[in-house]
Protein backbone atom coordinates (compact mmCIF):
# COMPACT_ATOMS: atom_id res chain seq x y z
CA UNK A 1 0.00 0.00 0.00
CA UNK A 2 2.79 2.61 1.07
CA UNK A 3 5.21 1.52 -2.17
CA UNK A 4 1.65 2.44 -4.10
CA UNK A 5 0.84 5.76 -2.51
CA UNK A 6 4.95 6.12 -3.35
CA UNK A 7 4.21 5.49 -7.08
CA UNK A 8 1.26 7.90 -6.90
CA UNK A 9 3.30 10.75 -5.53
CA UNK A 10 5.72 10.20 -8.23
CA UNK A 11 3.43 10.26 -10.87
CA UNK A 12 1.57 12.87 -10.17
CA UNK A 13 4.69 15.31 -9.37
CA UNK A 14 5.27 14.04 -13.00
CA UNK A 15 1.97 15.20 -14.47
CA UNK A 16 2.52 18.64 -12.69
CA UNK A 17 5.85 18.80 -14.03
CA UNK A 18 4.11 18.89 -17.37
CA UNK A 19 1.58 21.13 -16.42
CA UNK A 20 3.64 23.92 -15.60
CA UNK A 21 5.19 23.81 -18.26
CA UNK A 22 2.57 26.37 -20.07
CA UNK A 23 2.62 28.22 -17.16
CA UNK A 24 0.80 31.69 -18.51
CA UNK A 25 -2.10 29.45 -19.69
CA UNK A 26 -2.39 27.75 -16.17
CA UNK A 27 -2.34 30.64 -14.39
CA UNK A 28 -5.52 32.26 -16.52
CA UNK A 29 -7.37 29.41 -16.61
CA UNK A 30 -7.18 28.62 -12.82
CA UNK A 31 -8.44 32.14 -12.46
CA UNK A 32 -11.12 31.56 -14.74
CA UNK A 33 -12.10 28.41 -13.62
CA UNK A 34 -12.63 30.17 -10.49
CA UNK A 35 -15.40 32.47 -11.57
CA UNK A 36 -16.60 29.36 -14.12
CA UNK A 37 -17.72 27.95 -11.25
CA UNK A 38 -19.47 30.11 -9.55
CA UNK A 39 -21.23 31.75 -12.71
CA UNK A 40 -24.31 29.95 -11.52
CA UNK A 41 -24.52 30.30 -8.26
CA UNK A 42 -24.23 34.03 -8.78
CA UNK A 43 -27.86 33.37 -10.78
CA UNK A 44 -29.01 32.14 -7.83
CA UNK A 45 -27.50 35.07 -5.63
CA UNK A 46 -29.43 37.50 -7.50
CA UNK A 47 -32.60 35.32 -6.42
CA UNK A 48 -31.22 35.40 -3.07
CA UNK A 49 -30.93 38.80 -3.13
CA UNK A 50 -34.61 39.66 -4.09
CA UNK A 51 -36.57 36.90 -2.16
CA UNK A 52 -33.72 35.86 0.87
CA UNK A 53 -34.36 32.79 1.50
CA UNK A 54 -35.20 29.18 -0.68
CA UNK A 55 -37.51 26.77 0.47
CA UNK A 56 -36.95 27.30 4.06
CA UNK A 57 -33.20 27.81 3.84
CA UNK A 58 -31.50 31.53 4.04
CA UNK A 59 -28.89 32.65 2.06
CA UNK A 60 -25.95 31.59 4.43
CA UNK A 61 -27.25 28.27 4.52
CA UNK A 62 -27.23 27.51 0.60
CA UNK A 63 -24.35 29.26 0.34
CA UNK A 64 -22.82 26.87 3.12
CA UNK A 65 -24.97 24.31 1.19
CA UNK A 66 -22.88 25.06 -2.38
CA UNK A 67 -19.78 25.74 -1.12
CA UNK A 68 -19.33 22.37 0.32
CA UNK A 69 -20.92 20.79 -2.97
CA UNK A 70 -18.59 22.67 -5.07
CA UNK A 71 -14.93 22.23 -3.07
CA UNK A 72 -15.78 18.78 -3.00
CA UNK A 73 -16.66 18.40 -7.19
CA UNK A 74 -13.60 20.34 -7.36
CA UNK A 75 -11.23 17.92 -5.65
CA UNK A 76 -13.22 15.28 -7.60
CA UNK A 77 -12.21 17.37 -10.69
CA UNK A 78 -8.60 18.32 -10.05
CA UNK A 79 -7.52 14.70 -8.87
CA UNK A 80 -9.76 12.59 -11.08
CA UNK A 81 -9.82 14.08 -14.23
CA UNK A 82 -8.58 11.07 -16.57
CA UNK A 83 -11.60 9.17 -15.28
CA UNK A 84 -13.72 11.98 -17.05
CA UNK A 85 -11.57 11.40 -20.02
CA UNK A 86 -11.55 7.25 -19.50
CA UNK A 87 -13.94 5.75 -22.72
CA UNK A 88 -10.99 7.35 -24.80
CA UNK A 89 -8.66 5.26 -23.26
CA UNK A 90 -10.90 2.22 -24.46
CA UNK A 91 -12.16 3.74 -27.83
CA UNK A 92 -8.10 4.21 -28.67
CA UNK A 93 -7.16 0.95 -27.50
CA UNK A 94 -4.84 2.42 -24.98
CA UNK A 95 -6.00 0.82 -21.98
CA UNK A 96 -3.51 -2.10 -22.99
CA UNK A 97 -0.76 0.67 -21.78
CA UNK A 98 -2.03 0.31 -18.45
CA UNK A 99 -2.56 -3.23 -18.12
CA UNK A 100 1.31 -3.31 -18.71
CA UNK A 101 2.22 -1.46 -16.15
CA UNK A 102 2.60 -3.02 -12.48
CA UNK A 103 0.36 -1.25 -11.05
CA UNK A 104 -3.29 -1.21 -10.30
CA UNK A 105 -5.20 0.64 -13.13
CA UNK A 106 -7.18 3.15 -11.05
CA UNK A 107 -4.18 4.07 -9.37
CA UNK A 108 -2.48 4.54 -12.84
CA UNK A 109 -5.42 6.27 -14.31
CA UNK A 110 -5.74 8.41 -11.33
CA UNK A 111 -2.04 10.26 -11.23
CA UNK A 112 -2.60 11.15 -14.73
CA UNK A 113 -3.71 14.42 -16.06
CA UNK A 114 -4.50 15.49 -12.93
CA UNK A 115 -6.16 19.68 -13.39
CA UNK A 116 -4.30 21.83 -10.94
CA UNK A 117 -6.03 24.70 -12.40
CA UNK A 118 -9.10 23.39 -11.32
CA UNK A 119 -7.75 24.43 -7.77
CA UNK A 120 -10.34 27.63 -8.62
CA UNK A 121 -12.77 25.58 -7.83
CA UNK A 122 -11.82 24.46 -4.70
CA UNK A 123 -11.12 28.33 -3.48
CA UNK A 124 -14.34 29.21 -4.57
CA UNK A 125 -15.77 26.75 -2.96
CA UNK A 126 -14.24 27.32 0.80
CA UNK A 127 -14.41 30.84 -0.01
CA UNK A 128 -18.44 30.94 -0.24
CA UNK A 129 -18.43 28.20 2.65
CA UNK A 130 -16.03 30.73 4.91
CA UNK A 131 -18.41 33.91 4.20
CA UNK A 132 -21.42 31.47 4.89
CA UNK A 133 -19.88 30.45 8.35
CA UNK A 134 -19.40 33.88 9.48
CA UNK A 135 -22.74 35.21 8.94
CA UNK A 136 -23.93 31.56 10.71
CA UNK A 137 -22.03 32.65 13.56
CA UNK A 138 -18.47 31.77 12.77
CA UNK A 139 -15.65 29.76 15.02
CA UNK A 140 -17.56 31.24 18.39
CA UNK A 141 -21.33 30.46 17.25
CA UNK A 142 -20.71 26.91 15.84
CA UNK A 143 -17.55 25.29 18.01
CA UNK A 144 -16.29 22.12 16.82
CA UNK A 145 -18.82 22.44 14.16
CA UNK A 146 -16.84 25.06 12.11
CA UNK A 147 -14.63 22.26 11.75
CA UNK A 148 -16.69 19.72 10.84
CA UNK A 149 -17.71 22.03 8.00
CA UNK A 150 -13.72 22.78 6.60
CA UNK A 151 -13.39 18.91 6.32
CA UNK A 152 -16.71 17.77 4.88
CA UNK A 153 -15.70 18.46 1.46
CA UNK A 154 -12.55 16.24 1.33
CA UNK A 155 -15.06 13.41 3.32
CA UNK A 156 -17.55 13.78 0.44
CA UNK A 157 -15.18 14.32 -2.44
CA UNK A 158 -15.05 10.56 -2.13
CA UNK A 159 -18.53 10.39 -3.37
CA UNK A 160 -18.14 11.93 -6.44
CA UNK A 161 -15.05 9.66 -6.74
CA UNK A 162 -17.11 6.74 -6.66
CA UNK A 163 -19.62 7.68 -8.94
CA UNK A 164 -17.00 8.66 -11.16
CA UNK A 165 -15.17 5.39 -10.93
CA UNK A 166 -18.90 3.65 -11.14
CA UNK A 167 -19.54 5.68 -14.29
CA UNK A 168 -16.29 4.97 -15.93
CA UNK A 169 -16.23 1.55 -15.77
CA UNK A 170 -19.36 0.72 -17.64
CA UNK A 171 -17.21 1.83 -20.48
CA UNK A 172 -15.34 -1.58 -20.39
CA UNK A 173 -18.85 -3.10 -21.56
CA UNK A 174 -20.98 0.28 -23.68
CA UNK A 175 -17.75 1.99 -24.90
CA UNK A 176 -19.00 5.59 -24.57
CA UNK A 177 -19.84 7.13 -21.52
CA UNK A 178 -19.50 10.77 -21.92
CA UNK A 179 -23.36 11.26 -22.47
CA UNK A 180 -23.80 9.46 -19.03
CA UNK A 181 -21.57 11.03 -16.88
CA UNK A 182 -23.76 14.22 -17.42
CA UNK A 183 -26.58 11.85 -16.08
CA UNK A 184 -24.92 10.97 -13.09
CA UNK A 185 -22.41 13.06 -12.31
CA UNK A 186 -22.39 17.18 -13.43
CA UNK A 187 -26.79 17.28 -13.37
CA UNK A 188 -26.45 15.51 -9.73
CA UNK A 189 -23.22 17.69 -9.02
CA UNK A 190 -25.61 20.94 -9.97
CA UNK A 191 -28.72 19.44 -8.22
CA UNK A 192 -26.74 18.68 -4.98
CA UNK A 193 -25.65 22.33 -4.37
CA UNK A 194 -29.51 23.26 -3.38
CA UNK A 195 -31.57 21.93 -0.94
CA UNK A 196 -32.76 18.79 -1.66
CA UNK A 197 -35.89 19.44 0.14
CA UNK A 198 -36.99 21.88 -2.52
CA UNK A 199 -37.15 19.27 -5.52
CA UNK A 200 -40.50 16.44 -6.14
CA UNK A 201 -40.17 13.10 -5.05
CA UNK A 202 -38.61 11.41 -7.89
CA UNK A 203 -35.71 14.05 -8.11
CA UNK A 204 -34.95 13.44 -4.31
CA UNK A 205 -35.06 9.81 -4.60
CA UNK A 206 -32.70 9.94 -7.35
CA UNK A 207 -29.74 12.03 -5.39
CA UNK A 208 -29.89 9.30 -2.72
CA UNK A 209 -29.77 6.52 -5.05
CA UNK A 210 -26.82 8.35 -6.71
CA UNK A 211 -26.16 9.25 -3.47
CA UNK A 212 -24.83 13.34 -3.99
CA UNK A 213 -27.49 14.19 -1.75
CA UNK A 214 -25.05 12.96 0.87
CA UNK A 215 -22.40 14.92 -0.16
CA UNK A 216 -24.12 19.05 1.49
CA UNK A 217 -27.41 18.77 1.76
CA UNK A 218 -27.47 15.79 4.26
CA UNK A 219 -24.64 16.60 6.92
CA UNK A 220 -25.15 20.10 6.62
CA UNK A 221 -28.91 20.21 6.95
CA UNK A 222 -27.76 17.84 10.52
CA UNK A 223 -24.88 20.12 11.48
CA UNK A 224 -27.16 23.13 11.40
CA UNK A 225 -29.93 21.42 12.85
CA UNK A 226 -32.63 21.90 9.59
CA UNK A 227 -34.76 18.87 10.12
CA UNK A 228 -31.80 15.92 9.71
CA UNK A 229 -30.71 13.68 12.79
CA UNK A 230 -27.18 14.42 14.27
CA UNK A 231 -25.79 11.16 13.82
CA UNK A 232 -26.39 11.56 9.71
CA UNK A 233 -23.16 14.06 9.89
CA UNK A 234 -21.02 11.21 9.76
CA UNK A 235 -23.00 9.94 6.67
CA UNK A 236 -20.76 11.86 4.06
CA UNK A 237 -17.65 9.71 5.19
CA UNK A 238 -19.52 6.64 5.37
CA UNK A 239 -20.86 6.67 1.99
CA UNK A 240 -17.83 7.56 0.43
CA UNK A 241 -16.35 4.46 2.17
CA UNK A 242 -19.29 1.79 1.08
CA UNK A 243 -19.55 3.44 -2.58
CA UNK A 244 -15.83 3.70 -3.14
CA UNK A 245 -15.51 -0.11 -2.32
CA UNK A 246 -18.80 -0.79 -4.38
CA UNK A 247 -17.15 1.33 -7.03
CA UNK A 248 -13.66 -0.43 -7.00
CA UNK A 249 -15.33 -4.09 -7.43
CA UNK A 250 -16.98 -2.80 -10.36
CA UNK A 251 -14.24 -1.27 -12.01
CA UNK A 252 -12.73 -4.93 -11.28
CA UNK A 253 -15.58 -6.52 -12.83
CA UNK A 254 -14.90 -4.81 -15.95
CA UNK A 255 -11.47 -5.17 -16.39
CA UNK A 256 -12.04 -8.83 -16.27
CA UNK A 257 -14.74 -8.52 -19.08
CA UNK A 258 -12.18 -5.97 -20.94
CA UNK A 259 -10.83 -7.62 -24.23
CA UNK A 260 -8.34 -5.73 -26.05
CA UNK A 261 -8.50 -4.13 -29.25
CA UNK A 262 -5.41 -4.68 -30.78
CA UNK A 263 -3.76 -7.90 -32.45
CA UNK B 1 -23.93 29.19 -50.88
CA UNK B 2 -24.93 25.59 -51.91
CA UNK B 3 -21.50 24.15 -50.58
CA UNK B 4 -22.13 25.87 -47.25
CA UNK B 5 -25.43 24.23 -46.92
CA UNK B 6 -23.91 20.95 -47.73
CA UNK B 7 -21.25 21.77 -44.83
CA UNK B 8 -24.34 22.21 -42.21
CA UNK B 9 -26.15 19.13 -43.58
CA UNK B 10 -23.06 16.92 -43.28
CA UNK B 11 -22.14 17.87 -39.94
CA UNK B 12 -25.85 16.80 -39.11
CA UNK B 13 -25.80 13.50 -40.60
CA UNK B 14 -22.49 12.38 -39.23
CA UNK B 15 -24.33 13.35 -35.44
CA UNK B 16 -26.94 11.18 -36.28
CA UNK B 17 -24.94 8.27 -35.58
CA UNK B 18 -24.98 8.97 -31.95
CA UNK B 19 -28.75 9.87 -31.26
CA UNK B 20 -28.97 6.57 -28.55
CA UNK B 21 -25.96 7.76 -26.72
CA UNK B 22 -27.58 11.40 -27.27
CA UNK B 23 -30.83 10.80 -25.81
CA UNK B 24 -28.84 9.51 -22.22
CA UNK B 25 -26.88 13.21 -22.84
CA UNK B 26 -30.53 14.55 -22.77
CA UNK B 27 -31.53 12.90 -19.28
CA UNK B 28 -29.01 14.88 -18.39
CA UNK B 29 -29.85 18.35 -19.50
CA UNK B 30 -32.86 18.00 -18.49
CA UNK B 31 -31.93 17.72 -14.89
CA UNK B 32 -30.21 21.25 -15.11
CA UNK B 33 -33.93 23.02 -16.57
CA UNK B 34 -35.46 21.05 -13.90
CA UNK B 35 -33.16 22.58 -10.92
CA UNK B 36 -33.64 25.98 -11.87
CA UNK B 37 -37.50 24.76 -12.14
CA UNK B 38 -37.91 23.93 -8.97
CA UNK B 39 -36.06 27.11 -7.51
CA UNK B 40 -37.87 29.05 -9.18
CA UNK B 41 -41.37 27.03 -7.56
CA UNK B 42 -40.01 27.28 -4.18
CA UNK B 43 -40.00 30.82 -4.01
CA UNK B 44 -42.63 30.70 -5.82
CA UNK B 45 -44.68 29.30 -2.31
CA UNK B 46 -44.14 32.85 -0.85
CA UNK B 47 -43.74 35.34 -4.15
CA UNK B 48 -45.54 36.00 -7.25
CA UNK B 49 -43.09 37.77 -9.08
CA UNK B 50 -39.84 39.62 -9.23
CA UNK B 51 -39.63 42.69 -11.86
CA UNK B 52 -41.19 42.17 -15.03
CA UNK B 53 -42.00 38.64 -14.55
CA UNK B 54 -44.39 36.74 -12.88
CA UNK B 55 -42.48 33.37 -10.85
CA UNK B 56 -45.13 31.16 -13.36
CA UNK B 57 -43.83 32.72 -16.08
CA UNK B 58 -40.09 32.44 -15.12
CA UNK B 59 -40.51 28.84 -14.36
CA UNK B 60 -41.44 28.05 -18.24
CA UNK B 61 -38.54 30.67 -18.74
CA UNK B 62 -36.12 27.89 -17.39
CA UNK B 63 -37.77 25.37 -19.42
CA UNK B 64 -37.61 27.18 -22.29
CA UNK B 65 -33.82 28.48 -21.51
CA UNK B 66 -32.72 24.96 -21.10
CA UNK B 67 -34.46 24.07 -24.23
CA UNK B 68 -32.62 26.46 -26.41
CA UNK B 69 -29.31 26.16 -24.45
CA UNK B 70 -28.01 23.63 -27.03
CA UNK B 71 -29.03 25.18 -30.13
CA UNK B 72 -27.92 28.84 -29.60
CA UNK B 73 -25.72 28.91 -26.29
CA UNK B 74 -23.18 25.84 -26.48
CA UNK B 75 -21.44 25.09 -29.23
CA UNK B 76 -18.59 23.17 -29.31
CA UNK B 77 -15.20 24.62 -27.55
CA UNK B 78 -13.50 26.83 -29.97
CA UNK B 79 -15.24 25.13 -32.78
CA UNK B 80 -12.85 23.26 -32.82
CA UNK B 81 -10.36 25.35 -34.59
CA UNK B 82 -7.72 24.33 -31.66
CA UNK B 83 -7.07 20.84 -32.53
CA UNK B 84 -6.90 22.11 -36.28
CA UNK B 85 -3.71 24.62 -35.04
CA UNK B 86 -2.18 21.82 -32.70
CA UNK B 87 -2.04 19.16 -35.30
CA UNK B 88 -1.55 20.84 -38.54
CA UNK B 89 -4.40 20.63 -40.26
CA UNK B 90 -5.25 24.34 -40.40
CA UNK B 91 -2.74 24.36 -43.07
CA UNK B 92 -4.99 22.95 -45.38
CA UNK B 93 -8.10 24.43 -43.76
CA UNK B 94 -6.62 27.79 -45.33
CA UNK B 95 -5.63 26.11 -48.67
CA UNK B 96 -9.27 25.42 -49.36
CA UNK B 97 -10.74 27.50 -51.77
CA UNK B 98 -13.69 28.82 -48.97
CA UNK B 99 -14.07 31.25 -47.06
CA UNK B 100 -12.55 29.48 -43.68
CA UNK B 101 -14.90 31.16 -41.60
CA UNK B 102 -17.37 30.88 -43.10
CA UNK B 103 -16.28 27.16 -43.45
CA UNK B 104 -16.00 26.44 -40.22
CA UNK B 105 -19.32 28.29 -38.97
CA UNK B 106 -21.48 26.45 -41.61
CA UNK B 107 -19.61 22.41 -40.33
CA UNK B 108 -20.66 23.48 -36.94
CA UNK B 109 -24.12 24.99 -37.65
CA UNK B 110 -25.07 21.68 -38.98
CA UNK B 111 -24.53 20.24 -35.44
CA UNK B 112 -26.46 22.87 -33.44
CA UNK B 113 -29.67 22.12 -36.04
CA UNK B 114 -28.95 18.61 -34.91
CA UNK B 115 -29.20 19.46 -31.12
CA UNK B 116 -31.97 21.73 -31.65
CA UNK B 117 -34.22 18.51 -32.91
CA UNK B 118 -32.72 16.06 -30.67
CA UNK B 119 -32.19 17.82 -28.13
CA UNK B 120 -33.98 21.07 -27.79
CA UNK B 121 -37.32 20.04 -29.11
CA UNK B 122 -37.80 17.05 -27.00
CA UNK B 123 -36.32 18.79 -23.87
CA UNK B 124 -38.90 20.69 -24.37
CA UNK B 125 -41.26 18.77 -24.54
CA UNK B 126 -40.73 17.02 -21.23
CA UNK B 127 -40.80 20.23 -19.43
CA UNK B 128 -43.92 21.43 -20.96
CA UNK B 129 -45.92 17.79 -19.59
CA UNK B 130 -44.67 18.37 -16.60
CA UNK B 131 -44.79 22.04 -15.82
CA UNK B 132 -46.60 23.04 -19.17
CA UNK B 133 -46.26 25.62 -21.34
CA UNK B 134 -46.75 28.98 -22.71
CA UNK B 135 -48.04 29.46 -26.40
CA UNK B 136 -46.53 32.99 -28.22
CA UNK B 137 -48.99 35.13 -30.48
CA UNK B 138 -48.51 34.23 -34.41
CA UNK B 139 -46.25 37.80 -34.29
CA UNK B 140 -43.91 36.57 -31.64
CA UNK B 141 -43.46 33.09 -33.24
CA UNK B 142 -42.65 34.59 -36.52
CA UNK B 143 -40.11 37.00 -34.91
CA UNK B 144 -39.06 33.96 -33.16
CA UNK B 145 -36.92 32.49 -35.98
CA UNK B 146 -34.88 35.49 -36.70
CA UNK B 147 -34.33 36.19 -33.11
CA UNK B 148 -33.34 32.31 -33.05
CA UNK B 149 -31.13 32.46 -35.89
CA UNK B 150 -28.93 35.77 -35.10
CA UNK B 151 -28.59 33.70 -31.56
CA UNK B 152 -27.16 30.71 -33.12
CA UNK B 153 -24.67 33.02 -34.88
CA UNK B 154 -23.11 34.88 -32.76
CA UNK B 155 -22.75 31.74 -30.56
CA UNK B 156 -20.93 30.45 -33.48
CA UNK B 157 -18.92 33.89 -33.99
CA UNK B 158 -17.86 33.87 -30.30
CA UNK B 159 -16.59 30.34 -30.32
CA UNK B 160 -14.95 30.81 -33.48
CA UNK B 161 -13.27 33.86 -31.82
CA UNK B 162 -12.05 31.60 -29.32
CA UNK B 163 -10.74 29.22 -31.43
CA UNK B 164 -8.82 31.45 -33.22
CA UNK B 165 -7.07 32.44 -29.68
CA UNK B 166 -5.17 29.15 -30.40
CA UNK B 167 -3.08 31.81 -33.30
CA UNK B 168 -2.18 33.33 -30.12
CA UNK B 169 -1.34 30.57 -27.20
CA UNK B 170 -1.53 26.69 -27.54
CA UNK B 171 -3.68 26.11 -24.58
CA UNK B 172 -7.25 28.30 -25.07
CA UNK B 173 -8.86 26.51 -22.14
CA UNK B 174 -8.45 30.23 -20.20
CA UNK B 175 -10.81 31.65 -23.31
CA UNK B 176 -13.17 28.96 -23.47
CA UNK B 177 -14.10 29.13 -19.32
CA UNK B 178 -14.48 33.10 -19.88
CA UNK B 179 -16.40 32.36 -22.80
CA UNK B 180 -18.83 29.80 -21.32
CA UNK B 181 -18.50 32.46 -17.65
CA UNK B 182 -20.28 34.63 -19.49
CA UNK B 183 -22.96 32.41 -21.46
CA UNK B 184 -23.83 30.53 -17.99
CA UNK B 185 -24.68 34.06 -16.38
CA UNK B 186 -25.60 36.51 -18.87
CA UNK B 187 -27.19 34.90 -21.79
CA UNK B 188 -30.75 34.19 -19.60
CA UNK B 189 -30.73 30.31 -19.87
CA UNK B 190 -31.59 30.17 -16.30
CA UNK B 191 -32.85 33.67 -15.88
CA UNK B 192 -33.67 36.46 -17.95
CA UNK B 193 -30.39 38.80 -17.82
CA UNK B 194 -32.56 41.84 -17.01
CA UNK B 195 -32.87 40.28 -13.56
CA UNK B 196 -29.70 40.13 -12.76
CA UNK B 197 -27.63 43.11 -10.97
CA UNK B 198 -25.94 45.61 -13.72
CA UNK B 199 -28.61 43.71 -15.89
CA UNK B 200 -29.64 46.78 -17.97
CA UNK B 201 -25.82 46.96 -18.98
CA UNK B 202 -25.30 42.99 -19.79
CA UNK B 203 -28.95 42.90 -22.13
CA UNK B 204 -26.48 45.08 -24.14
CA UNK B 205 -23.70 42.25 -24.11
CA UNK B 206 -23.47 39.90 -27.20
CA UNK B 207 -24.46 36.94 -24.66
CA UNK B 208 -27.83 37.97 -24.31
CA UNK B 209 -28.61 37.82 -27.52
CA UNK B 210 -28.45 34.03 -27.03
CA UNK B 211 -31.85 33.43 -25.04
CA UNK B 212 -32.64 36.48 -23.94
CA UNK B 213 -33.76 38.32 -26.66
CA UNK B 214 -35.48 35.12 -27.92
CA UNK B 215 -37.31 34.55 -24.67
CA UNK B 216 -38.14 38.10 -24.42
CA UNK B 217 -39.84 37.49 -28.08
CA UNK B 218 -41.76 33.90 -27.20
CA UNK B 219 -43.31 35.67 -24.32
CA UNK B 220 -44.87 38.03 -26.18
CA UNK B 221 -42.97 40.93 -23.74
CA UNK B 222 -41.35 42.65 -26.70
CA UNK B 223 -41.52 42.92 -30.46
CA UNK B 224 -39.72 43.75 -33.28
CA UNK B 225 -36.92 45.68 -31.05
CA UNK B 226 -36.20 42.90 -29.42
CA UNK B 227 -34.25 41.89 -32.77
CA UNK B 228 -31.96 45.36 -32.52
CA UNK B 229 -29.41 44.41 -30.41
CA UNK B 230 -28.61 40.96 -31.62
CA UNK B 231 -28.90 42.39 -35.37
CA UNK B 232 -25.83 44.87 -34.38
CA UNK B 233 -23.77 42.20 -32.47
CA UNK B 234 -24.19 39.89 -35.83
CA UNK B 235 -23.02 42.73 -37.67
CA UNK B 236 -20.19 43.73 -35.55
CA UNK B 237 -18.95 40.04 -34.48
CA UNK B 238 -18.99 39.34 -38.51
CA UNK B 239 -16.54 42.29 -38.89
CA UNK B 240 -14.32 41.43 -35.86
CA UNK B 241 -14.10 37.46 -36.94
CA UNK B 242 -13.25 38.53 -40.61
CA UNK B 243 -10.40 40.86 -39.60
CA UNK B 244 -9.10 38.08 -36.61
CA UNK B 245 -9.15 35.59 -39.45
CA UNK B 246 -7.02 37.87 -41.70
CA UNK B 247 -4.39 38.39 -38.92
CA UNK B 248 -4.65 34.93 -38.18
CA UNK B 249 -3.99 33.89 -41.67
CA UNK B 250 -1.00 35.75 -41.88
CA UNK B 251 0.34 34.96 -38.68
CA UNK B 252 0.39 31.33 -39.83
CA UNK B 253 4.00 29.72 -39.71
CA UNK B 254 3.66 26.29 -41.27
CA UNK B 255 6.65 23.95 -39.77
CA UNK B 256 7.97 20.90 -41.80
CA UNK B 257 8.63 19.72 -45.02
Amino acid sequence: MRSAFSVYRHLLAASVRGMMQYKFSFVLTAIFNFFVSIADFLVVLAILYNFRAIGGWTTPQIGLLYGVVAASIGIYRTFGSELHNFQNYIINGEFDGLLLRPWPTLLVLLSRGIELFRIGSIIQGYLAMLVSLHYLGGIDGLGWKYLYFLALPFMSAGIFFAIAIATSSLTFWIGRVRELQTFTIYGPNTAAAYPTSIYPRWLRYMLTILPVTFVGYVPTSAALNLGSPAWQMATPLLVSIVSLYLAARLWELGEKAYHSTGS
Amino acid sequence: MYLYYLLGQKTYRRNLQYRAAHVLDNLGSALFGFIMIYIWKAVGANHQAMGDYTIEMLVLWAAFGQALFHFSVQAPHGLNIQQAVRNGNISIDFLRPVNFFLYTVCREAGQQFYNLIYKGVPLYLLYALVVGYHVPNPQSLLLLIPACLMALYVCLCLAYLVGLASFLTTDIRWASTLHMTMFITVSGTMMPTDLLPLGGLLKLTPWATMVYYPGRIYFDLNGLSALVVPLVWCVLLTCICLFATDRARRSLEVQGG
